[in-house]
């Protein structure tokens, strides 16, 4: 087919899922449900590029549709549980145990009156609460549910424990360590996509370069663990991106697929503000297209989250 | 109807159509339509990540097959999704004798 909308439809929803697991599933299954319309509306009269407006204009905007699925999080245990809050509060106690272990070893080494076997039930103590706040992680980003990271995990964990057991807290056993509770932040924090879980990214990560910097660090993710945003954000990419803005907002949406299809090389340049499907001036939010979108925004917003947002990216950073 | 009205009823509806059996995405957004006798107009894109969270929370299942050389997901009840069901309809029957309990105005007094 010389023009195919659904082909263009589908990119422009993929550039709206960024990151997801299933990205490769979700363009897959509104495809099939475009191409079925479409060959219906054909069955029943239309031409082809006609159906497959059609379908299209039924279907809703890639954006919209877009954030829809965003604001249904991909990853089944990317939400805050029980569980997960209170591996928020060991975590807070592990930060508290390794404060206590780094001073019991700074005093002990200065003293000369701790031995390995009173440091011992720190040493396992903390680093069983700190597997425990890992496995929380983990879980709050949705980890477990691919086998390969339960696999790593388990394995990463036992060898942390191992570690432990004999412990006499050398800098080898020491480094080992934290590369193990660092490999396991890794994993943790991987596909996490909530704003105050980034930061804790950062924190996690930075405790694998200096022992005291681990209790730091282990205090930092406690905290969003236990009291961390309810609702995953929307994509903080997707929200300040101006062309993401630009291609949400503007009423003609449909008339921007149809064009990139007639002229690909066009696709960033074609449209720079929100305008109308002439390509005419910027619409005024006073224009009943204009706020015919919004409603259409909020009525998605509704139906799929149950919810009253605030539509996103109201305002056009570019033409205000 | 306008998807305001189907504000916090999408998941009852859905559930309601699988109930009858497994079927696609297309399919479901076919049977609300018919079954509302087209009252229903709400944007058929947001009906899939109701779909998806549904999935996601354990009532639905899915499975891909290929037809016509495309991959389609085929949605079903889960035995928790059953359970859900009856709940929402449930409270979608409470709910609605209510309202029409008060739309109906205040009984006679017939003493």
């Amino acid at each position: 087919m010389e023009h195919d909308l659904i082909e263009a439809y589908l990119v422009e929803l993929r550039h709206g899922l960024p990151g997801r697991a299933d990205l490769d599933d979700v363009p897959a299954e509104v495809e099939d449900h475009l191409r079925l319309k479409a060959s219906r509306l054909e069955a029943g009269g239309l031409d082809q590029l006609e159906a497959q407006h059609r379908a299209l204009e039924v279907f809703g905007n890639p954006a919209v549709v877009a954030r829809a699925f965003i604001a249904s999080p991909d990853v089944p245990g990317a939400v805050p549980t029980r569980f997960t809050k209170f591996s928020g509060l060991v975590a807070i106690a592990a930060g508290l145990a390794w404060i206590n272990l780094i001073g019991l070893i700074e005093f002990g080494l200065v003293t000369m009156l701790v031995s390995a076997s009173t440091v011992r039930p720190f040493a396992i103590g903390a680093v069983a609460l700190t597997v425990i706040a890992l496995v929380g992680s983990v879980q709050r980003a949705g980890g477990f549910r691919n086998l390969v990271i339960r696999l790593v995990f388990t394995g990463a964990a036992i060898f942390a424990l191992a570690l432990a057991v004999p412990v006499w807290m050398g800098d080898a056993v020491l480094v080992s360590l934290l590369s193990a509770v660092s490999l396991l932040t890794i994993l943790a924090l991987r596909g996490s996509r909530t704003g105050q879980f980034g930061r804790g990214r950062a924190a996690m990560v930075f405790q694998g370069a200096w022992v005291p910097t681990i209790a730091l660090s282990t205090l930092i993710v406690g905290w969003q663990l236990a009291v961390g945003p309810r609702r995953p954000r929307l994509d903080d990419r997707l929200r300040r991106s101006a062309v993401h803005h630009r291609r949400s907002s503007g009423h003609g949406w449909l008339e921007h697929v149809r064009r990139d299809v007639r002229c690909p090389g066009a696709r960033h340049s074609s449209v720079r503000h929100r305008t109308d499907p002439a390509g005419a001036d910027p619409l005024p939010r006073t224009d009943p297209r204009f706020r015919r979108d919004v409603d259409q925004r909020r009525r998605v917003m509704l139906v799929t989250t149950g919810s009253v947002a605030r539509p996103q990216n109201r305002r056009c950073p570019i033409a205000e | 109807m306008k998807g305001d009205a189907l504000k916090g009823h999408l998941d009852l509806l859905v559930l309601s159509v699988l109930a009858d059996g497994p079927q696609h995405g297309y399919a479901v957004i076919e049977a609300l339509r018919e079954r509302s006798e087209q009252a229903f107009d709400l944007p058929e894109g947001t009906v899939y990540p109701a779909l998806h969270r549904l999935e996601k929370a354990g009532l639905l299942i899915s499975e891909w097959s290929v037809v016509g050389g495309r991959r389609r997901r085929t949605y079903r009840l889960t035995p928790s999704g059953g359970t859900a069901l009856a709940d929402l309809r449930t409270a979608w029957a409470d709910f609605s004798s209510a309202v029409t309990r008060v739309l109906r105005g205040p009984a006679w007094n017939t003493t």
